[in-house]
């Protein structure tokens, strides 16, 4: 009796909890694994971009050197969203070169905070994730297509 | 007289109701088997699943996303006998999820074979062989 009553009390704590993704159906599972995809992909962008930027020393905007850019990524309701693409504020590395143009007085010239390394692991799980929700997706159709099926 | 009729009216309608009460249980009883709503709640299920697997999925890479929220209690009850410190589950979630979410689309393929049967059942019924 008072193990059913926890059992109750549980099941009741992770309806309360998880309440925003109850009641649901492939319609849903389809839109979780869509934005995703829309969110890896996106993520995969802003690591090429910081791959092709790795020797940027001057950019219009600010005048400094390229900083890394990253996605920040929150969960919602309808599944995940990039909330904001925030800058990296890790400092820039530095080289001894005074006949380069972009060095300053002290013949220092200033390279991105990209590492290139972190990169590619980054783009590595990103690829994963990617490859994951794409999966999910093709079971969520592959799951509609049998209830289509079975009414014919 | 008034009371005399409303009293008929009464006997004949109770008749007629117990009478369409017979005949109606039967094909109630085809059509909504308790076998065949039980396959729909499991097909409800395992919807229900499948979506909760693909959020958990979608949010792999989302800081401080807790996915042991989101997990059916069975689930959760699992991957806590497999690693017990919750300091370690990140590390096999994904692994977990994928296989519950297979596992999950073998149950609702048969389900759905089952109600496939059933339906198929009912079509040769309603259609008498045809």
């Amino acid at each position: 009796m008072k193990h059913s009553l926890y059992y109750g009390v549980a099941i009741l704590m992770v309806g309360i909890f998880s309440a925003p993704i109850l009641g649901l159906g492939l319609d849903d599972a389809l839109k979780y694994s869509a934005t995703g995809i829309m969110v890896q992909k996106m993520r995969l962008t802003i690591i090429a971009q910081n791959i092709a930027n790795v020797s940027t020393l001057k950019v219009e905007e600010t005048g400094l050197p390229y900083q890394k850019q990253y996605p920040v990524v929150e969960s919602t309701a309808d599944g995940v969203r990039i909330k904001s693409i925030e800058k990296s504020n890790e400092p820039f590395s530095r080289y001894y070169d005074p006949p380069v143009p972009q060095s300053d007085e002290n013949g220092f010239f200033y390279y991105p905070n990209i590492n290139l390394p972190d990169e590619m692991m980054n783009m590595t799980y990103t690829e994963a994730m990617y490859e994951a929700n794409i999966s999910a997706f093709k079971t969520s159709k592959a799951l509609y297509q049998a209830a289509i099926d079975a009414l014919k | 007289m008034i009371k005399y009729a409303l009293g008929m009216a009464i006997l004949v309608s109770s008749m007629a109701m117990s009478a369409m009460g017979q005949t109606a249980r039967p094909i109630d009883k085809m059509f909504y088997s308790e076998p065949y709503s039980v396959v729909e709640r499991g097909i409800f299920e395992a919807s229900r699943r499948h979506a909760i697997y693909s959020y958990i999925i979608s949010n792999m890479s989302t800081p401080g996303f807790d996915a042991m929220r989101y997990l059916p209690p069975d689930d959760q009850a699992e991957l806590q006998s497999i690693i017990p410190s919750k300091q370690y589950t990140r590390d096999i979630l994904l692994e977990f999820v994928v296989t519950k979410m297979s596992d999950n689309n073998r149950r609702d393929t048969a389900l759905m074979t089952m109600w496939k049967n059933k339906k198929d059942s009912l079509q040769r019924i309603v259609t008498m062989g045809k």
